[in-house]
Order: C-alpha cells, then sequence, then structure tokens
C-alpha cells in the first residue's frame, strides 16, 4: 500500500508491528524481509514521490573542517532516499574491516563479515547486482577486485509496483518524523508532520531508524534532546566517529602489463592491500584506482604532468613516445579512523521549515589520512615495479604534504558512523544487533551503524546489514516483546 | 578500455626504454632511499634500483 499523507494512513484500518523511518536502500531493505516474515511494517517517508524544494530544503546544514560537498547535495529526501542519484558500484567489507587493528584505536566491530555473508545473495537481489568475481592478488601484498559497477537500482522505480500491491508494508509519502518521544526505556511514540504540518503521534510496537548516514545522527540527537535522555541513554559516542572515503588522484603511471591490471569495460583497474601490508606500514584500508587513458589524451596528459616534473617526465615520454597507450591516472580512496571529534552535531543557529535544528557536520581529515594516502601509494608504486607492472608516479602535492586539492572527488558521499556499532556504550550507540544500547524496540539501519568504514562503497554492505537486521527484527517480533 | 594486442605495450620493451635512458642520471641528486633496497623513489617516480643503476645494481 501506498499513502501520499499521513491522513490517509491514519483513516485506513493498517496496525503496523513496525515503524521504518526513511524509504532508502536501508529502510526498504529492513521493511522487504518484515514483510517477508508476515510482520505488517508502515514506512515513513519525508519526501514524495520525486524531488520537491521544500523536502530538500531540511538537508541544508553547515560543514566545519575541512572542504566537503554541501549537505543538501550530497543526499536527497524523497521515496528512495539517495538511491535516486548514486552510482551503482558495488563491493562487500572485507572480513579483516571488521577485525580490530592494534595501531589504530576504535577499531574493530563485534560481528564479523561472517554475520553478513548469509545475507549477500539476497543482497545481491535486491541491487540486481551480478556474482562477485574472486579477488586475485597481484603481490603478496596487493590484491586486485572487482568493483562492480551495477546499473544502479533506484529503489523508487524498481520497488513502487511491489510496496503498491504489498498487504505487509504501508509506505506513506510526504510524512517525515520529527521526532521521537522515549522514557529511557523505550520509544513510545513518533511525531510525525505530514505535508508541512502536524500530524499527531505514531504509535507501534517496534521502531527502525533508517534516514540515512548524516539524519539518522540529528534525528536522534534531537529526539533525545527532547526527551531529556530518554531515546538514547547511553548517548556518549551519538553523532561521533563519522567518516566518509577520502578521494584523490594521487599520481599517474605508466601501465606495462596490461594482462595483470584487468581493466574493466571502462578501463579501470582496483587494487587494494592485504591486511598485514597494512599493519607493516601502519595505514588503513584503502583502493587504488589505475584509471587508463584513451590514446588521443595522453598526449596532453603527459605535457600536463611535464610541468610539474619536467625532467624525469619528458624522459620517461620522449622515450616510450607514441607508444604510450597505456597511460594512467592514479586514484585513491581509503578508511578514515573513526575520532570522537569527527560528528553531526544540532546548530545552535540554523533551523530547517519544521523548527528542527539543521546538521553542524564537524570533518577534518588528520595525520593518519596523509599517512594512509602517501605510504600507500608508495607501497602500490612499489608493488608495480617489483612486478614489472608499470612505474607510477606520486603527485608533488601528495609527497610534499600540500594542503587538499577542493577541484578533484574530495570523498565519496558516503556518509558512515555517528550510531556505530559497538559493545562499549562510550564508544558506540547500537550493539551486534543494531539495537540502540539501553533501548528496548529502537533500531538503526544504514551506514551509520559502521564501526569503521573499509575502503569500498558502502551500501553493499549496509543493504546486507539491513537485511539481516530485518531477519532479525522479525523473529523478534514473531517471538513476542519478552525476547526483544 | 578495451585494447587489442597491437596496442598493448609490451613489458619488455617499455623496461628496456626506462633502463635504456641515460639522461636519467641527472637525477640521481634527487633520490629518495625507500624502506626497500631494491626500489628508489625519483622525483616522485618509484622505480626499481636496476632503472637507475642499471647493471650495477
Ligand atoms: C552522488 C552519489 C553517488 C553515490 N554512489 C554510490 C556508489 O556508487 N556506491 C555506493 O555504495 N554508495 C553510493 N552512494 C551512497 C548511497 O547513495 C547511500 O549509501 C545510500 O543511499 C544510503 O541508503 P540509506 O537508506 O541509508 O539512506 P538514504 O538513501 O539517504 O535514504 C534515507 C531516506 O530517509 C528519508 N528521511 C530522512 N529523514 C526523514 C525523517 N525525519 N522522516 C522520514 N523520512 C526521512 C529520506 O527522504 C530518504 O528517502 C552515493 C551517494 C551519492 C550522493
Amino acid at each position: 500500500m501506498i499513502f501520499q499523507d499521513a491522513a490517509a494512513f491514519q483513516a485506513s484500518s493498517f496496525t503496523p508491528r513496525v515503524c521504518v523511518i526513511g524509504s532508502g536502500p536501508a529502510g526498504l531493505s529492513v521493511a522487504l524481509k518484515l514483510a517477508a516474515a508476515k510482520v505488517p511494517c508502515v514506512v515513513l517517508e519525508a519526501g514524495a514521490d520525486e524531488w520537491t524544494e521544500d523536502a530538500q530544503d531540511a538537508y541544508r546544514g553547515d560543514v566545519i573542517g575541512d572542504h566537503y560537498f554541501d549537505l543538501d547535495v550530497t543526499r536527497l529526501r524523497y521515496f528512495g532516499g539517495s538511491s535516486n542519484h548514486w552510482a551503482g558500484w558495488c563491493r562487500v567489507l572485507d572480513a579483516h574491516d571488521f577485525e580490530p587493528k592494534a595501531y589504530v584505536e576504535h577499531t574493530g566491530w563485534p560481528i564479523g563479515r561472517g554475520d553478513i555473508e548469509p545475507f549477500l545473495d539476497e543482497t545481491r537481489d535486491v541491487l540486481d547486482l551480478a556474482p562477485f568475481q574472486a579477488d586475485r592478488a597481484i603481490s603478496s601484498e596487493f590484491r586486485w577486485f572487482e568493483m562492480q559497477k551495477s546499473h544502479p537500482v533506484r529503489f523508487r522505480e524498481k520497488y513502487a509496483p511491489l510496496l503498491a500491491e504489498s498487504r505487509m508494508i504501508a509506505l506513506v509519502l510526504n510524512t517525515q518524523v520529527d521526532e521521537l518521544v522515549g522514557d529511557g526505556a523505550a520509544v513510545t511514540a513518533a511525531r510525525i508532520r505530514s505535508r508541512g504540518a502536524e500530524a499527531g503521534e505514531l504509535v507501534a510496537p517496534y521502531f527502525v531508524v533508517a534516514t540515512g548516514g548524516l539524519e539518522n545522527s540529528r534525528l536522534l540527537l534531537w529526539s533525545n534532546e527532547r526527551s531529556n535522555g530518554g531515546v538514547v541513554p547511553h548517548a556518549r559516542a551519538l553523532g561521533r566517529y563519522w567518516m566518509e572515503h577520502p578521494m584523490f588522484e594521487v599520481g599517474m603511471g605508466f601501465v606495462t602489463d596490461t594482462d595483470t591490471m584487468r581493466f574493466d569495460a571502462e578501463g579501470d583497474a582496483f587494487f587494494t592491500p592485504s591486511a598485514e601490508a597494512m599493519a607493516a606500514r601502519e595505514v588503513l584500508n584503502f583502493h587504488v584506482q589505475v584509471e587508463s587513458m584513451p590514446y588521443h589524451g595522453i598526449k596532453k596528459y603527459i605535457a600536463g604532468t611535464a610541468c610539474m616534473a619536467p625532467e624525469s617526465t619528458q624522459w620517461v615520454a620522449e622515450t616510450l613516445g607514441l607508444r604510450l597507450t597505456c597511460a594512467s591516472r592514479l586514484h585513491m580512496a581509503w578508511e578514515q579512523p573513526p575520532r570522537e571529534h569527527n560528528r553531526v552535531s544540532l546548530s545552535t543557529t540554523e533551523r530547517d521549515a519544521a523548527g528542527i535544528p539543521r546538521i553542524e557536520l564537524h570533518w577534518r581529515k588528520d595525520d593518519l589520512d596523509r599517512r594512509t594516502m602517501l605510504e600507500g601509494i608508495r607501497m602500490f608504486g612499489e608493488t608495480f615495479a617489483r612486478n614489472d607492472l608499470g612505474r607510477i608516479r606520486i603527485s608533488d602535492w601528495v609527497r610534499d604534504g600540500g594542503d587538499w586539492p577542493d577541484d578533484m572527488e574530495i570523498a565519496g558521499n558516503h556518509h558512515m558512523g555517528g550510531t556505530r556499532m559497538g559493545e562499549n556504550r562510550a564508544t558506540s550507540v547500537v550493539d551486534a544487533n543494531c539495537k540502540v544500547h539501553g533501548m528496548a524496540n529502537l533500531y538503526v539501519a544504514g551506514s551509520s551503524v559502521f564501526a569503521t568504514s573499509g575502503q569500498c562503497t558502502p551500501t553493499t554492505s549496509l543493504t546486507a546489514l539491513a537485511l539481516r537486521l530485518g531477519d532479525h527484527l522479525g523473529r523478534v517480533v514473531v517471538a513476542g516483546p519478552s525476547k526483544a | 578500455m578495451k585494447q587489442n594486442a597491437d596496442d598493448r605495450l609490451k613489458r619488455r620493451t617499455v623496461l628496456a626504454a626506462l633502463l635504456a635512458l641515460p639522461a636519467f642520471a641527472l637525477l640521481h641528486r634527487v633520490i629518495r632511499p625507500t624502506a626497500s633496497s631494491d626500489i628508489v623513489e625519483v622525483d616522485g617516480w618509484i622505480l626499481k634500483r636496476s632503472d637507475v643503476e642499471g647493471d650495477r645494481a
């Protein structure tokens, strides 16, 4: 069932056992699993079935620290959420991403990759993915891996027909949760607003917050403030340990062994280090994307590079001359250390049309980001040379510790942490089942539960985690409250 | 980018080109040692020591 607003939903006789907040990949994955377990759920969606300026305005906010995207550009607030503009690049977190790294504080998850593996087949169904190709070692330090560039599933387009027919899922559009109300042990209601006007309270036995990797923190921070700590009783880590995947062009290279590179159809090849290689240099996870250059672009590119490294590039370019069919740009994306000070907080001055404080995102890369970038690309360059795959050159700004460029990718639009998973209530917000510590009926879905980010795009893993949560919650609901 | 066999750089050819460049000796002054004895960093290029030292390496 799809309702256009809260009034239409309230006029129906639908009685949900679970209220899911948000209709992006996370929220809809939870709902699909609940429906499969015959658990009726309502999905509240702040936006309409298309983009509107009014809904999107609630996403404006400020960034304090490093240059980042505008917060109303890096996500979308309507049916399907940011799946309406994601790129569809997919990969699952590796087993070692879940393990603690002795040399970086606050790493390690309370679950392992084995806990999400049972849900990976369904994840592929949800995201329309092909089976992932196996990784292939190119040296003792690096593996080639498949970054699956899928045709990006738009959840609104794919799931609207199924939702319209569903007797178990009621999707309510144009209806946002302004705040959750809690008593320190359970959420008792959600205060909702529909088509811009207050629309009362919605009561359900269980609630799942799935409003995106920035908004999950905002909604819980605001709700907790309004309920005097009654929604997230252990709130020290709430909003904190927020992470992105910084992404920069860090150098160029000449490839001499294209067979080993296994470029994909778009001319890209991706490589990631082993856990042992990371530990040896005390860096976090990363990947290097080798983007091969079409022949006609190479000369111009060499000329550009020659301005920065006149002697050596001229030397290489003149020698290789027109045979340079395999020059490449090197891009890196890496895992950030989870830092308490990188956080989502509520603005004390700016509010949206509903009177809810806007986000202030505090985000700064630090020495370990620099180290991972520089030592990571050095390590890759060594593997490249030692195994005669080609030779690479690291850009001057990377080696010299220059300012972070603001004319490159910057980051992935991947919003992770803020409600991270863990056992320690001082440094985490949800437990291994994505349940908020100390609350009987409040769960969180999405990449905000990531304890660490790994190097890969987040949506595949967050979908698997959301399916796992839906499976777990379905069993909890069927078993009854005493098992919560 | 799909490449046919003719377009592909032959590993040996390129390595020969890299090794044969006397002008590169000019760059010795900017060689940065690395953690591994077989690898050097020259003006940002990550090279095998043998690339710049030839048979002496
Ligand atoms: C340009 C771009 C490219 C990307 N490319 C990739 C990629 O290639 N691979 C990848 O893995 N990831 C990619 N991502 C990230 C990906 O889009 C997100 O990881 C994913 O959409 C997160 O899903 P979600 O359900 O957690 O959140 P969202 O998709 O943000 O959905 C949250 C939903 O909650 C709703 N909502 C918010 N607040 C409320 C409220 N108070 N009440 C009710 N509803 C509310 C929103 O309207 C929205 O529909 C990209 C993102 C961007 C912006």
